[in-house]
């Protein structure tokens, strides 16, 4: 399995606190089945921005770290930035693309719908960039009107579903939301959306084995294997 | 099962079908008919529309492109429809990049080359692209009128399908555009207000309407060569 979104880069933003636990959430990953992660940290995080350079630098850290500790697990670099904040034009010197791809890793806001967010989304499709939608099934206005978000894969967008939402982690209204994306195939891929020891990469492998329950394992293996595997298989 | 609906779009196109179907008999006639319409000037730049949605009018422009292009002239049609693309998941291509990637982008993005599929020999199919925000404006800019004249360097004949003429101004926008514009009429369903309100505003849009394709005729044994009437307006009064 494959997952694009996690923050597994200590102390840059609210996921691992540490290395050690960066190095244990490694060590579950690799155990479950997950062969490559991309990290995810916040563009910005508690008002300090992380610069492109700098979460290169710690990937390539926790790369030698996982290497020495002999876990297999595969560690590619991305962000995963406000849609506010993204901007195609300028992409490179703010912002990481994922593994180096195409795929940029946009956060939507929860509470509405705002008003750039297609023109965003579809200005970044026509310059060649795959906007990827991080939990949509979180917001608010995506629960009230889960048919926007056709609107917005019209455009350009991809739509990315956290694995906690599928079971239930973060209430019956997202759990709900999530499901119906995959029922409508509207979803991309399953992320884990992994922060720390306890919100850990478990539900990943409870999603999956949700999803083949009932979707089919075809769905299970497109969502969480394959898809994914464009995105990081792009890049290198 | 119910097939969904892509295949059955799929399947109504007319190379699968039998040669001498009389589906495929009926878009030969049509095409035959489009030669001769036009006299004066000749005809480059055709948009297929509808007063309604949901009257037939990419399967008409799908249809008629590949009926063009088997009789040997090389064709390119145009996804116009910048509300529900569909001409792409008739003909199995990918939406991106497409005719807004040419429009916004101009000489900087991808070469009409890569923009254009090739589903059949002869048949350049370029798909919508990302749908933006704002159609209409899209159509209207000067990138489109640019990349419309790139294209007719591509094929003898341009044929686009749009969004219907009633409650957008985008076919309006594009009739303005082309030679000559024909309107899918669904026999027996599409209310005659309708057609003739259609016709008044592209008319005023200063559209060149060539005819109207008569859809779903109800056919008996004995007429089925008239499956699809060609049928001919006066010209518009100038």
């Amino acid at each position: 399995m494959v997952d694009l979104h996690c923050h597994l880069l200590p102390g840059i933003d609210d996921g691992a606190g540490c290395w050690e636990e960066s190095i244990a959430l490694a060590k579950e990953a690799a155990s479950l089945g997950i062969s490559t992660v991309v990290v995810t940290p916040h563009a910005a995080y508690a008002g300090r921005r992380n610069h492109p350079q700098s979460v290169m630098d710690l990937t390539a850290q926790l790369r030698q770290r996982l290497q020495q500790e002999n876990i297999p697990l595969q560690v590619r670099e991305g962000m995963e930035i406000p849609s506010h904040e993204w901007s195609p034009g300028c992409a490179n010197q703010r912002h990481l693309c994922l593994a180096g791809s195409q795929y940029v890793c946009l956060e939507p806001p929860p509470g509405h719908q705002p008003l750039f967010l297609r023109g965003i989304i579809f200005e970044s499709a026509v310059l060649g960039y795959r906007p990827l939608l991080v939990h949509p099934e979180r917001c608010e206005w995506v629960q009230r009107r889960p048919e926007i978000l056709g609107e917005l894969v019209a455009s350009g967008a991809q739509l990315m579903v956290n694995a906690g939402s599928l079971v239930g982690l973060f209430g019956e209204k997202v759990r709900h939301a999530a499901l119906e994306l995959v029922r409508r195939g509207l979803c991309f891929a399953v992320c884990s959306d992994a922060h720390s020891r306890t919100r850990s990469f478990a539900p990943f492998k409870q999603a999956y084995c949700l999803v083949e329950r009932q979707f089919g394992p075809a769905v299970a293996t497109r969502l969480f294997r394959d898809n994914p595997g464009l995105v990081t298989g792009a890049g290198t | 099962m119910k097939a969904p609906r892509n295949a059955e779009c799929d399947e109504k196109l007319i190379h699968q079908l039998h040669p001498r179907s009389p589906v495929v008999e009926s878009f030969r006639i049509l095409r035959a008919n489009l030669r001769f319409v036009s006299v004066d000037q000749p005809l480059r730049t055709l948009l297929v529309t509808s007063a309604l949605p949901m009257e037939g009018k990419s399967l008409v422009a799908a249809n008629l492109a590949i009926a063009v292009a088997q009789s040997g002239d090389p064709v390119v049609l145009v996804d116009g429809d910048l509300r529900r693309p569909i001409l792409h998941s008739m003909f199995g291509l990918p939406q991106n990049p497409g005719l807004t990637t040419l429009v916004v982008r101009g000489n900087q993005g991808p070469s009409l080359e890569a923009a254009l599929g090739r589903p059949l020999p002869r048949l350049a199919v370029l798909p919508a692209g990302p749908v933006p925000p704002n159609p209409t404006e899209l159509l209207a800019s000067r990138s489109m009128a640019e990349v419309l004249r790139r294209l007719t360097q591509e094929g003898n004949l341009v044929i686009i399908d749009s969004p219907p003429v009633l409650s957008l101004a985008d076919a309006a926008v594009i009739a303005a555009q082309c030679d000559g514009t024909v309107l899918v009429v669904q026999a027996h369903q599409t209310p005659y207000p309708a057609v003739q309100k259609a016709k008044e505003v592209l008319s005023t849009a200063r559209a060149r309407i060539l005819g109207v394709v008569l859809d779903r005729v109800r056919m008996g044994r004995r007429d089925y060569y008239y499956y699809y009437y060609y049928h001919r307006k006066p010209a518009p009064k100038t």
